[in-house]
């Protein structure tokens, strides 16, 4: 499928903080 | 090496879904021409002439097209005729008037390399952008996955993307249009990215 499920939110966090600007 | 004489690469380019909002922007699937996209992936792992470009807030490997000797069963990638006809696709998918320029990059993300939040807004520069995915196939846990926002905060995650092999992305760049890359965790994630120019009124 296309897109990646938004309910996993441990793994969403981990996304989140992997395209934080470093700034 | 098959050599694929003035094949379109990009014929089976259609978009299969069309959002307004957050920002203008299309999906695409199975994008690249199947004979071509074995080829391209053998070509962009064994003979690119990946340089690495590290800025602030992303580091990659990356070449442009343009400057590349491509072997002759690629060369269709490049042909102005076969980039017309993507830029005509381009022109229908969002509703602008494209100029004849396109500038056109590859992108190589390796393990522990991502793309932070960005919007990809240049004074003076490109307007639209395509992107394609190519791999030989990663899963959820390899992670690379393309984000888009609601808004320049990245929390505020509009959808993520897998990236399939063959599908791709285009939007209208604007101050809403925010995405990432997540960070590739294996395999390798080759991308190749279109830059179109809107049709100023002379």
């Amino acid at each position: 499928a296309r897109d990646l499920p938004l309910t996993d939110s441990v793994a969403l966090q981990r996304l989140i903080a992997e395209v934080r600007q470093r700034d | 090496m098959p050599v694929l004489d003035r094949l379109d690469p990009y014929a089976r380019l259609e978009p299969v879904e069309s959002v307004t909002a957050p920002f203008r922007y299309f999906v695409a699937e199975h994008c690249l021409n199947a004979a071509i996209e074995p080829v391209l992936l053998d070509w962009l792992e064994a003979d690119a002439p990946w340089a690495l470009v590290e800025t602030d807030f992303y580091e990659q490997f990356e070449f442009d097209l343009r400057d590349a000797d491509l072997p002759p069963a690629l060369a269709c990638l490049v042909d102005p005729d076969m980039l017309a006809r993507l830029r005509r696709k381009m022109e229908q998918a969002l509703g602008d008037a494209l100029a004849p320029h396109i500038q056109m990059v590859a992108h190589r993300l390796d393990p522990g390399q991502r793309i932070a939040i960005h919007n990809d807004m240049r004074e003076g520069g490109e307007t639209h952008r395509l992107t394609i995915q190519l791999n030989r196939g990663l899963d959820d846990a390899d992670g690379g996955f393309f984000m888009l926002f609601n808004s320049d905060d990245a929390e505020d995650i509009h959808r993520i993307l897998r990236p399939v092999s063959g599908s791709a992305i285009g939007f209208a760049i604007s101050p809403a249009s925010h995405h990432a890359v997540s960070r590739l965790h294996g395999g390798t994630r080759f991308t190749l990215v279109y830059s179109f120019f809107a049709k100023r009124d002379e």
